[in-house]
């Protein structure tokens, strides 16, 4: 990043060019003392030529610049802001001011960053300041466009390239920011966070392959990141080598075995491959590991609840509802499974899940999405079980579910369900194609725009229709070859050594 | 290959098996037939598991079209171009999925007309905690997955195989019932709520797009049995449908019904002479009440069974019922204010004519 001699360069370059007006002899020694790196020399005289000339803003600038070189920065401040008080626009002094300011990425530099590149739009070292001081605020769309404007200033600065990618990924633009993560993993080789933060990246981007290029080199007999051996663990299974993956995620949990988020990883690698008591298994030694831990109930109910043990499933889920009252997840997944076994079991004293239980949930968590599509869908069922149609309530409380989360795309899916039993066509279009927007191989919302784009009867849709259903077809097929593949494994504990 | 469900170890399949091929052989009329499988479009690659074929002019352009019932895949609809191939169709005429969009596992097949609108549906039975899904046909092969408006997705507790849309109490409204068994004998010892045997299933219409299930129509009907194929037929000759099941690693069943009351009911047998001698393909509708039912004499149905070739219309109150036969000749035939409680015998372009076999003719 911009250090204090990269800040007398910066600001020294600007005073020089002040050079080119007529100079008085003074301006000119000051600035000789300074680059032979003189600075209480160059202070005294400044301080001097004040005494004669008190209104010489480039005076006060060259004060400005040596007590920010000797560290004095509030000293350094009020001589910027003199200067600026009798020359408002004077470049110098407001790229000495905007140094001090930015060091601490200080928003006063905003208004100064922008007056300098009033005068010179294409001053790609202020772009880059202004970019990486709005990323600090937490304006990441501000910052991305003067990152934009200034590629070449920040090509060998890792603190803005990071800073950049950053924001790329908080704007949900990752694509774009896995160059910009490729330039910082390639700036700063020796340096393992970047190539963490790609490899990130590109596991998230379904790029399995490149992640595992940037991080097999990583992965040697002594690394101890269990973050890095847990991110390629994912990798690996994404690409279909299951035992490296369990290898890797094996080792990351023994390396922190207080660390939840690798025992859940381990779960969904389970359900993945049908290895329910396995899970179980591992849930177990991790709450030995971390008891009370809401996650791990979690992540056991939900195995629980693929072996058709729906009691303990449902316990699960409420130690985990007890130890973390604030989420809803874990209320969400119990009524996922009550559902099941209303499903697979008719005869259960306690099977109807209650849609007064629900209520009373939603009471407690009326932010959880999740409940409002759960609660939505269970009106929907018991609609369509005793012959009522869609009631509003169902359909409020759906809308109410895509209003707290956008992307809960099961709710949209269901939304453009009750939007076609009502003959909305066009609404239910409008609801497919925004949970494709956010989930592109949503096979359901294909699936309901098909249907809705041919019952809207709109002429012109034919080709449309071809294309979704081949689309679909398509997703059907590499689905279908996701689940073969996942099915090649299956894990067994091994019994243990005998002990010698 | 990790075969195993609710985590026990179970037979692989279908998904992770290799695809088949479909195949059509078009009869030469002289005892052969032509594989027509590639030139039809019918025996591409198709990468699906299909389980039932059933051939009915869904579209009713006169033209038999063809219905594959699917497992863990897209059904397939493939609609006849007239022209000696066919175009499947079924993702977008609304067939091939779940609601959802989601392949189920397609077993049997039953068609009819529920609603009573003229126009043949399809109901196709599933896996066990899937619902048997009911398509409601607009008349031109386009259809309406409407499973949960009919009430059908109440009954999920059991794998579903032979099926049919029937009229079993006459009272004019086309029943469902179909037939149940697990595939996965060896889970029942550890959940005993997903046994090998298991009840078969009546749905009631109620005469408003909607079924009810009944549950006590009867130890022929609730008695647990592995079944697979189930063919519907009035045995007895006594005016009402019987049904004939078979079970696995046991003697069939055969179910008499025994209906009393004061329905009526109608049974057309159709004789070919363009067509196809036994009629394969034709499509009659009743009127009767103010409303139309359509039927279709086919080939095979519900799950690797045929049902009896005379199509029995049960007409409830109604005395009469007026006919119109669609040959596959695409001769139309009406034959109007025909009486209750009879066989009738038509021949193509022939007219009626007297019924062979039948004692109370």
């Amino acid at each position: 990043m911009f250090h204090s001699r990269c800040i007398a360069l910066f600001v020294l370059g600007a005073a020089l060019a002040a050079q080119a007006q007529p100079a008085q002899t003074s301006i000119a020694s000051i600035e000789s003392l300074i680059r032979s790196q003189h600075y209480d020399l160059a202070l005294q005289a400044a301080l001097s030529a004040l005494l004669k000339t008190p209104n010489d803003f480039r005076l006060w600038t060259l004060e400005g610049i040596v007590l920010s070189i000797k560290g004095s920065s509030h000293d350094a401040m009020g001589a910027f802001q003199k200067a600026l008080s009798l020359s408002p626009n004077y470049p110098a002094a407001l790229k000495g001011e905007v140094q001090l300011l930015y060091q601490s990425r200080d928003k006063r530099a905003i208004p100064l960053l922008e007056r300098i590149l009033k005068a010179d739009p294409n001053d790609e070292t202020a772009h880059e300041m202004l970019a990486n001081i709005e990323e600090k605020q937490g304006n990441c769309e501000a910052a991305i466009d003067h990152f934009l404007l200034s590629t070449e200033a920040i090509r060998t600065h890792p603190g803005s390239l990071e800073a950049y990618g950053n924001c790329l990924v908080q704007t949900k633009e990752p694509q774009k920011a896995i160059p910009i993560f490729e330039q910082l993993a390639a700036l700063i080789p020796g340096s393992t966070y970047p190539k963490y933060d790609l490899a990130v990246l590109l596991v998230e981007a379904k790029q399995n392959d490149a992640a595992l290029k940037v991080l097999e080199p990583l992965l040697t007999p002594d690394q101890a990141d269990p973050d890095i051996l847990s991110l390629a663990s994912q990798a690996y299974e994404a690409v279909g080598n299951t035992p490296q993956a369990v290898s890797l995620l094996h080792q990351a949990i023994v390396l922190n075995t207080a660390n939840a988020d690798y025992y859940v990883a381990f779960a969904a690698l389970c359900l993945d491959h049908d290895s329910f008591q396995v899970g179980i298994d591992m849930m177990n030694a991790g709450l030995f590991r971390i008891p009370g831990n809401p996650s791990l109930y979690i992540s056991r109910g939900l195995l629980y609840g693929q072996l058709a043990e729906f009691d303990k499933a449902e316990a699960d889920f409420n130690t985990a509802e007890r130890l973390d009252g604030k989420q809803s997840i874990s209320l969400y997944a119990k009524d996922i499974v009550e559902f099941q076994r209303d499903m697979s079991d008719k005869t259960h004293p306690d099977k109807a899940l209650s849609i007064s239980e629900i209520r009373a949930q939603l009471r407690a968590h009326p932010d959880s999405a999740l409940l409002h599509f759960l609660f939505a869908k269970l009106l929907v069922n018991e609609d369509s079980d005793t012959g009522i149609k869609v009631t509003d309530e169902a359909m409020n409380s759906a809308l109410l579910a895509v209003k707290i989360q956008p992307d809960l795309v099961q709710a949209r899916d269901l939304l453009a369900s009750m939007y076609m039993s009502y003959g909305k066509y066009g609404l239910a279009i409008e609801q497919c194609r925004l949970a494709l927007q956010y989930a592109p191989s949503d096979r359901t919302a294909l699936y309901h725009l098909i249907i809705a784009l041919r019952r809207s009867g709109q002429s012109g849709e034919r080709d449309e229709i071809e294309k979704l259903v081949k689309r679909l077809s398509d997703l059907q097929q590499s689905g279908l070859q996701q689940e073969t593949a996942r099915k090649r494994f299956k894990f067994v504990e091994q019994p243990s050594a005998p002990v010698q | 290959m990790n075969c195993n469900w609710k985590g026990i170890p179970v037979n692989c399949g279908p998904r992770g098996l290799p695809f088949g091929r479909h195949s059509l052989y078009r009869n030469n009329g002289d005892g052969t037939f032509t594989d027509v499988s590639i030139e039809s479009g019918f025996g591409k690659s198709w990468s699906n598991y299909g389980l039932t074929v059933v051939a009915a002019d869904f579209n009713e352009d006169g033209w038999p079209d063809i219905f594959v019932a699917s497992d863990s895949t897209p059904s397939l609809l493939f609609i006849n171009q007239h022209d000696g191939t066919f175009k499947e169709e079924g993702i977008e005429r609304g067939v091939a999925l779940s609601s959802d969009g989601m392949e189920q596992s397609g077993m049997g097949v039953g068609i009819g007309d529920y609603n009573l609108d003229g126009h043949l549906d399809i109901f196709v039975t599933h896996f066990t905690e899937d619902s048997d899904a009911l398509y409601h046909n607009d008349g031109t092969g386009n259809f309406d997955d409407t499973t949960l408006p009919a009430r059908l997705g109440v009954e999920t507790r059991f794998t579903s195989w032979g099926t049919g849309i029937v009229d079993l109490d006459n009272d004019g409204w086309p029943d469902i019932f179909f037939v149940t068994g697990s595939v996965y004998p060896e889970v029942e010892k550890q959940f005993p709520q997903y046994p090998d045997k298991s009840p078969r299933i009546l749905f009631r219409n109620l005469g408003n797009g909607a079924f009810e299930e009944i549950a006590n129509a009867g130890p022929g009907v609730t008695t647990p049995h592995s079944s697979r194929g189930c063919a519907f037929g009035d045995f007895d000759n006594d005016g009402d449908l019987d049904i004939l099941i078979l079970n696995m690693n046991a003697a069939p069943s055969l179910l008499r019904n025994d209906l009393k009351g004061t329905h009526h009911w109608l049974k057309v047998k159709l004789v070919g002479t363009k067509s196809n001698r036994s009629a394969i393909g034709a499509r009659v509708l009743a009127r009767y009440s103010g409303r139309v039912q359509a039927q279709a004499v086919l080939s095979q149905s519900s799950y690797f069974s045929c049902n009896d070739s005379r199509l029995h219309f049960g007409l409830g109150q109604a005395t009469t019922a007026d006919l119109t036969i669609h040959w596959p000749s695409g001769l139309v035939e009406k034959y109007p204010g025909v009486k209750c409680d009879q066989l009738i015998t038509i021949r193509e372009a022939h007219g009626v004519i007297p019924n062979a076999g039948w004692a109370r003719s």
